[in-house]
């Protein structure tokens, strides 16, 4: 149980660190064309809109859940992926998260004064990096861990 | 080390036990990161996980962890 345990912590840790950035960093350019007003969007937009919703669910529900949600398992080895470590880290990422986002809020407040960027793109920027920043933070401390 | 601080002595009796930190894991159901963290005194246990490793170790709680004088 105990190895099945490890391979799936370190596959959680990965799928949370790289899809936490990615989704960071795809904001500016692939994401930025749902900053339009709905009337006006494609085809190509609602399939971003709709990519962007699913993988925000699934970032929140694989933290949420200890991860694999949907992946038939034990109970034993359910409870050990979310054993209380993975609550605390999980306690600690959501903390990283609030600060990130106040940070952010600050920053982005003073973007939008300034006609850089729109309020609509504020609230976008706010909701990913409340998604993505608890996932990388719970990733980078599970890496630090795996002594 | 400051007074009160905690005192872990949960790799001393794994190794006298002859368990390696993957077989106390999975005694307890806990992932090895886990006893790792603990060994290491970066992660402090709940009371309901020292129970289970003293219990798991035949030990007592107090033969697992104390405080520093």
């Amino acid at each position: 149980m105990t190895v099945e345990i490890e391979k799936l912590t370190r596959r959680r840790r990965m799928v949370l660190a790289t899809s936490g950035l990615l989704f960071i960093i795809l904001q500016p350019t692939v994401y930025n064309t749902l900053d339009a007003p709905m009337a006006t969007w494609r085809a190509v937009d609602w399939v971003k809109a709709s990519s962007f919703a699913l993988w925000s669910a699934m970032l929140i529900l694989i933290l949420l859940t200890g991860g694999f949600p949907f992946r038939k398992l034990s109970q034993a080895t359910r409870s050990a992926l979310n054993d209380e470590l993975t609550r605390d880290n999980r306690r600690v990422g959501y903390m990283a998260g609030y600060w990130a986002m106040m940070i952010a809020a600050a920053v982005l407040f003073a973007l939008a004064q300034a006609d850089f960027i729109t309020p609509s793109e504020c609230l976008r920027y706010l909701f990913a990096i409340g998604v993505a920043f608890p996932a990388i933070r719970f990733a980078a401390l599970e890496r630090r861990q795996d002594g | 080390m400051a007074d009160g601080e905690l005192v872990c002595r949960l790799r001393e009796a794994r190794t006298e036990a002859g368990l390696t930190q993957l077989e106390l894991a999975e005694r307890v159901g806990v992932s090895r990161k886990t006893i790792n963290t603990v060994e290491n005194g970066v992660f402090i246990p709940s009371t309901l996980l020292a129970l289970k490793l003293a219990r798991a170790l035949g030990k007592s709680v107090e033969d697992l962890f104390g405080l520093s004088d």
